[in-house]
């Protein structure tokens, strides 16, 4: 079963990271399966925050293409999300 | 005015406008780099907008370290496209293709510059610039989450 890899892309002292966190893992639990997140810390990963076009955090890449930089709300995140899950499902069948 | 139609420099003129010495100036013409320089009737050095516009490109090409050697070859490419060797036009080739890659990674730069800044202007507890040039992307602090 294909997954939808999310990388949420974080920074020290980054107030809105937490809540899109939040966020983020409510959805993941919310699938249950073929949805895994990777929390990546920006300033470690500057190269490939950069490569992805990484300008701010929080930042949500998903399936290795930038989808938001900020924090959405749970309904936008969601429909996001779903879109993507649809695709990559879509994909796999 | 436009420099095409202002009147030619002395040459201590030239050297505030350029950042370049009178020496270096003097020199760039003994080697060829600059064609002769006019002159007054008293034989003081005379700067036409040509000669401003090969200074600065000879400025620009020591920036990114080409020889003066190159520079001069770059130049008479410069002077003339269709008539310049295939020796002078497979170094402009490769130094095209040099400022390309530099390009790049200037573009890079600056985007990665750009991030940190926003990280910085976004930041609650202190700015994480430092900690970023210090630290590199190295990967180490990639946390998979289960």
């Amino acid at each position: 079963m294909r997954t939808l890899e999310i990388e949420l892309f974080t920074s020290p002292g980054c107030p809105r990271c937490a809540r899109l966190r939040t966020l983020v893992d409510a959805y993941a639990a919310r699938a249950r399966s073929g949805v895994h997140v990777c929390v990546v810390d920006v300033v470690a990963e500057l190269d490939r925050a950069v490569e992805l076009g990484v300008r701010a955090t929080p930042a949500l890449v998903v399936d290795g293409r930038l989808v938001l930089t900020g924090t959405p709300t749970p309904a936008r995140l969601r429909s996001l999300l779903d879109e993507r899950l649809g695709r990559s499902r879509g994909k796999r069948e | 005015m436009s420099e095409r139609a202002a009147r030619p420099l002395p040459i201590g003129a030239v050297t505030r406008l350029l950042g370049l010495s009178a020496d270096t100036l003097r020199y760039y013409e003994k080697i060829g780099l600059l064609p002769r320089v006019g002159r007054t009737a008293s034989g003081l050095r005379r700067y036409g907008a040509r000669d401003l516009s090969r200074l600065r490109f000879i400025r620009r090409a020591q920036t990114m370290n080409f020889t003066l050697a190159e520079i001069g070859a770059l130049l008479r490419f410069r002077e003339d496209p269709s008539g310049a060797r295939p020796r002078v036009r497979e170094l402009t080739a490769r130094k095209f293709s040099e400022v390309e890659r530099r390009l790049g990674e200037l573009e890079h730069l600056r985007d990665e510059l750009r991030l940190l800044l926003n990280l910085c202007a976004a930041s609650r507890d202190g700015c994480p610039v430092i900690e970023g040039i210090e630290e590199g992307g190295d990967g180490s602090r990639r946390r998979p989450k289960p």
